[in-house]
This record gives structure tokens, sequence and C-alpha cells, in this order.
């Protein structure tokens, strides 16, 4: 099913008038940006967006507001900044000391305390270097995703546990006392997309390695990543629900994939897809959207 | 475009253009052989079953089964705990060797196959591991061989689980999936019980696993004979591996009996019904092989779930006279005595690493004002004579009250 697009009034609504700056009691500084929309609902997990590595999170979070006030979902995004998280893509440690998954998840607990909301279950959607992010997180939290959009990640972890994180699953060494459940983040749906003019290697990771495994664009690396992740997910002997999308004409630009590629209908399409854990009843909050960022100084 | 119907076309089309794109690239890989072949469970055919059973390293695990009922292999069947499993090393972690049901290490090389047995594991040193709800590649979690899915571990553990690929569980002839349990040695029947004394418990607890319960057990066992017993061990908790019984059978243990026995290949999240039967059925064994006393190790440390859940039961304090807690250090053993000692059971002699200290043995004593005694000295003939007489004393004391 596919709901009437609603003109998106909120996000005409002053952008300053609704921003609202905020301290953590203790460090490290959360920064992340919020927005529930006017009808949410706070039994729907919410829909969490990672920022790609040029860190537009701020216009990438307004394109999405359309999408959260058709899902009735609140939309939260982490702000992973240059300065303190620069390897954030493959969960690395930052320059506060958290790796870039704990960050994740404080800004997450944070953002559910303000705005009343559960995280227990995400819906989980990352563009570029946030769908980097995106999928190895829900490699190691995969009973928290409850929908894994990834758009134009650069490269992937693939589910091979003999090579090394992050091309592979041996964590041993990567990410200490870790260790990754094929089973269980095989079982994620996920929806691939990306432009199939996304040829460019423009800021594109390479190595001989790397393009060796992968493939030397992000198309490529699109295609030989859901196959492995559907070979391995037989290996596993359960049932795998990825869902692999090339939308025409499209390069790597997310604007580009919002106004031409229909990025929201095509997100709205995989969430009304994924499966209900348990049933919710209805229940409605403030009528009014509200958008906030939290840590900026 | 710009209508709904529009776009739900589109987006039928992208995902039919997307899944032809991923089908050619699939075909061309298996045309070129670089997509990764799996040995299938499929390829084990029925004529070949008896050849690798026969084969393959069976692991101490499995040292009760009966191998010639198992004549078949079940791809699809769903693990449970307990079942036997033909399992392809796919590549060597922590584990590079497989204890055998002789004692024998078999050193493990990628491409072996064996015959292991699903189990979870509790080992705060080594690995927290789950039986998988699936045939999927697993690992091997313990060298008494145990298949089960690493969860977390120690980070001493650098090199991360051995890990395997199932390729079917046991079968009997008629399909019918193959479980330690179906190999136990059967529960004594009433009439058994009422014609053996049962033997005096002596329950060994520990504050952690590595605490020195086994190393306890095994001294205190040699002193209690010296003194002129006849005393038995069991090991009702923990998860299966050889180390411990042999260890209890070479110290001159006059019968060794262990969870495998009662058909468990661990007891990590068993239900408890099932290891206080186990217990009855272990101890009540021993009474029928005319045991005077009985060494029982408790596996782990008081807070571990199966353990805090054993003692705080009635079974357990009516089945044990007394304990003798291991503990690496005087603030463990107060922790220990206060937590085991809610059992009602007596608190016989606190033991294990702390007493390769004199400092620690003389802060422990001074907490707890139970008396310590080192491997030696439990050893001593005189030593664990007066830790029974204890149990005797106690007893008396008892009936005169009553």
């Amino acid at each position: 099913m596919i709901a009437q697009p609603v003109e998106n009034a909120i996000s005409e609504l002053p952008l300053a008038a609704l921003l609202q700056g905020g301290e953590t009691k203790a460090a490290p500084k959360l920064d992340y940006l919020s927005y529930i929309p006017s009808n949410v609902n706070r039994l729907l997990e919410p829909l969490v967006f990672v920022h790609g590595y040029s860190r537009r999170a701020e216009d990438q979070l307004n394109a999405l507001q359309e999408l959260s006030e058709r899902t009735s979902r609140a939309l939260i995004a982490p702000c992973f900044t240059k300065e303190q998280h620069r390897r954030y893509q493959r969960l690395g440690r930052g320059s506060d000391g958290m790796r870039a998954d704990a960050y994740f998840n404080a800004c997450l607990e944070h953002a559910a305390e303000q705005h009343e909301l559960s995280v227990d279950r995400i819906i989980l959607l990352g563009y570029s270097g946030g769908a980097q992010f995106s999928h190895r997180y829900a490699m190691i939290y995969p009973q928290r995703v409850a929908r894994l959009i990834a758009i134009a990640a650069g490269w992937y972890t693939f589910p091979n546990p003999e090579v090394s994180f992050p091309y592979g699953l041996a964590t041993a060494r990567k990410l200490r006392a870790v260790s990754i459940s094929p089973e269980q983040f095989l079982r994620i749906p996920m929806t691939v997309l990306v432009g199939a003019k996304d040829l460019d290697t423009v800021n594109l990771r390479r190595n001989v390695e790397l393009d060796t495994q992968q493939g030397s664009t992000r198309v490529e690396r699109a295609r030989r990543w859901v196959l492995a992740m559907r070979m391995a997910a037989r290996l596993y002997r359960v049932p795998a629900d990825i869902s692999y999308q090339e939308v025409p004409g499209i390069t790597h630009s997310f604007d580009e994939f919002v106004a031409r590629g229909h990025l929201i209908e095509l997100a709205y399409a995989a969430i009304d897809d994924t499966p209900v854990q348990g049933s919710s009843t209805e229940e409605t909050g403030s009528n009014y959207a509200e958008e906030s960022r939290h840590g900026e100084s | 475009m710009g209508s709904v119907r529009d776009i739900e076309q589109w987006r039928s089309q992208i995902l039919e253009d997307s899944e032809a794109i991923l089908a050619t690239l699939a075909q061309d890989g298996d045309q070129k052989g670089s997509q990764p072949t799996n040995l299938d469970s499929a390829t084990v055919t029925d004529a070949k079953v008896g050849e690798i059973l026969r084969s393959s390293p069976w692991a101490f695990s499995t040292r009760r089964v009966d191998r010639s009922v198992a004549q078949t292999i079940l791809p699809s069947a769903t693990p449970q705990a307990g079942d036997l499993v033909l399992a392809r090393v796919d590549a060597l972690g922590h584990h590079a060797n497989l204890q055998l049901t002789d004692g024998r290490r078999r050193r493990l090389f990628p491409g072996d196959t064996i015959v292991v047995a699903y189990g979870n594991r509790y080992a705060c040193e080594q690995f927290e591991a789950r039986v998988p709800d699936h045939l999927g590649p697993c690992h091997l979690v313990a060298g008494g061989g145990i298949a089960s899915h690493a969860i977390s571990w120690h980070t001493r553990i650098s090199r991360g689980p051995t890990r395997i690929t199932p390729l079917g569980i046991l079968g009997t002839k008629e399909g019918r999936a193959l479980n330690l349990r179906d190999f136990a040695i059967k529960a004594p029947s009433k009439d058994q019980n009422r014609s053996s004394a049962s033997p005096s418990v002596i329950a060994i607890l520990g504050t952690a696993m590595d605490a020195g319960k086994t190393q306890t057990a095994a001294f205190l066992l040699r002193g209690l004979r010296s003194a002129g017993y006849r005393v038995g061990y069991v090991k009702i908790t923990g998860t299966g591996a050889g180390g411990d019984t042999w260890l209890l059978q070479d110290a001159g243990a006059d019968r060794v009996l262990d969870f495998t026995d009662a058909g468990m290949a661990s007891t990590y999240l068993a239900d408890m019904p099932q290891i206080e039967a186990a217990m009855d059925t272990l101890l009540g064994d021993m009474a029928i092989q005319g045991m005077d006393i009985v060494v029982m190790e408790v596996a782990d440390g008081v807070y571990q779930r199966e353990t805090a859940q054993l003692i705080a039961g009635k079974t357990f304090a009516r089945a044990v006279d007394g304990m003798v807690l291991a503990a690496r250090d005087a603030m463990g053993a107060s922790a220990g005595v206060s937590v085991a000692g809610a059992s009602g059971v007596p608190i016989l002699a606190l033991s294990g690493l702390l007493c390769a200290s004199p400092l620690q043995r003389r802060e422990a004593e001074a907490a707890t004002g139970i008396a310590s005694a080192d491997r030696e000295e439990l050893a001593t003939a005189s030593i664990a004579q007066g830790l029974f007489d204890q149990i005797k004393i106690g007893q008396l004391n008892q009936e005169v009250c009553a």
C-alpha cells in the first residue's frame, strides 16, 4: 500500500524556531537531530538515519521528514562529526574514546528519554558512509534492527568468518570481545539501494584487496554483497529477506536520490514490508511536529 | 510519472531488473567456479554414513554412546542440547585438539569430520555459548567435544573459537535423532534405593571457574581414602570434558561419574528438575556401588545460574551433608560463605587458590570464622577425617535437639 503523498508543510516551518539546544549531563558530548512527526505513534520502531561521510545530517534529515510523517514514526539522526568520529563508518573509536556504535547507542538512549520513545527496536537507514555504519551496526546488534535500509554504501563487510573485520566477520583483532552471529543478522529484513549510475570513484575507498573482493564501483559492490548475503543465508539455513534495488539514472548524490530516485517512496515501501513484532495499539501523541538538535553548542 | 500507481510500477520494474542482474552475476560466478562451494549435508549419502562415522574421531562427550545405533545422518533436524552431531572442522581457533573417549587429545585439522554433542557452555575464563536453533556453521566450544554457538569469550582467547559446520545430527536406522540422554545410566529403582545406605555427601563449591574446586575435590578424596573410606566423585554441573574426571580417577576415586553419565552434554541453561534428577540418579548409583562418602563438585561460582539454583533448592539441602568452599582470595571466600551458607548446609572448610597465600588464608579465616585447608592438608587422613567428623557431630547434635 502506498499512502497519498503528503505535501510536507512541516518542513516549511522555520527550522531555527524548532531547534532546541541542550547539554548532556556527562561527557562525552552527544550530538543528534530528531524529528517527532505530528501524528507520532510512539509504539512504532523509530526511524534512525545515519548521514554520509560529507556529514550533511541536517539536509538529509529535512528530506526524510516526509517519511517520518507518512509512517508516523519518530526520526533520530545521530551526528558523527569529522573531528570526533572520523572512522564511524567502520565502527571505529572516536576521539571521545567511544566506539561509534556505543556513541550511536548513547544518542538513541538519550533521544528515547527526551521524547518518550522506545529504541529497543529501530528502523535503520544509512546513506553512503552511513550505510556502511548501518550494516555493520546491524551485524553486531541484530536484535535491535527491525529493518535495514542501506543506501549507496562505499563498501561492505562480507559475511565471511575467515576474513578480518571490517572486510569480513573475524572480529578478534578489530572489535575485541564482539562476536558476530551470522544466523542472527542474516534474518534482518534488508533493503539495499544503489544508484545505477553510481559508478564514480571519487571518495570511494579503493585498494587491490577491496576491489578483488567487492568490485570497483558502488554498484558492483552492492550486487556482490547482496549475493554473498543470500548465499550465507542458505548456508546458515535461515530465510533471507534482502531486497536489491538499482535505481536507474541516479549517481552518488543524496539529493538526486530523493528528487528523481523517489527515495522516500522506496523507503516507505520497504518499511511497509517490514514484519510487525507483536501487536501494537494505536497511540497518538501531540498534534504538533517538533524538531530538535541535541548537543549543538 | 508522479501518480501512486506509476511509482508502484516503476518500483516493481526496478526490483525485477535488479534481480535479473543478480541472477546473471550469480550464474557467471558459478561458471567460473568462483563461488564458494560448501560441502553440503546432502552429499552425505546413507551408504557413506557408516564409513564416515567409523573413520571420524568421537569426542569425550560421546563416551557412553553405543556407536552401532547411529546409522543415519539427519541434515535438517533442529539441534537440541545433547544431540549427537557429525561436523566438519572449518578453521582452528582456541581448541586445536579434541579429547577422545580414551583421553587422548587428538590434533584437529581443517577438513576433519568429528562426532560431538550439542551443548550450552558457561565458562568465565573461556566461552559463553548456546545451542543454535539451526544446523548452520557453529563453533567447537569445549575440548571435550561440544558444538555450540559462541556468543562471547574471555579476551585472552585471541584466536576465537574453532569453527565447524554440522553435516547432520546422528540418527537411528528409523531416523530418530540420537541424544546423550538415550545412553544415560538408569536411575536406581526404589528397591535398590531402599536396600543401599546413602553415602555422606561433601559438596565442593567455588567462587568462580578456576578457583581450585577440582584440586580441592581430588586432594580431599585422597585424604578420605587414606582414612579408610570408599569414596566416589560426582561432578554434577559443568561442561563435558575429561580433565576433571580423569584427575579424580588418578587421585584414586572408587567411582567417578558426571552429568554426562546422566545424559547431559553440559548443564548450562538446563532445567533445575533435570539437574536435580541427575543428582539423584548419580548419588543413587554411588549408594548402590557401596560408597561411604561422595565428593560432589558443583561447577563455576556460586553466583552462576544453575549453581545458585541448585544450592538454593531443597534437593541439595537434603542430599548434601557438608561443603568445602574453594576461593581465590579472602574477599571471595567471605562472599562465598554468605551465599553458599544460605543453603543451610554447614561449610566444613575453606580451600582453593587462596591457600597458596598465608596472608590470604589468615584474612579469610578471620573474616569467616571458618578454618582453611590447603591441598596437602586435605590429603592427610587425620584432617580429612576431622572434616568428616564435623558432619557426624553436626548430625548427632541435630538428633539430640530433635
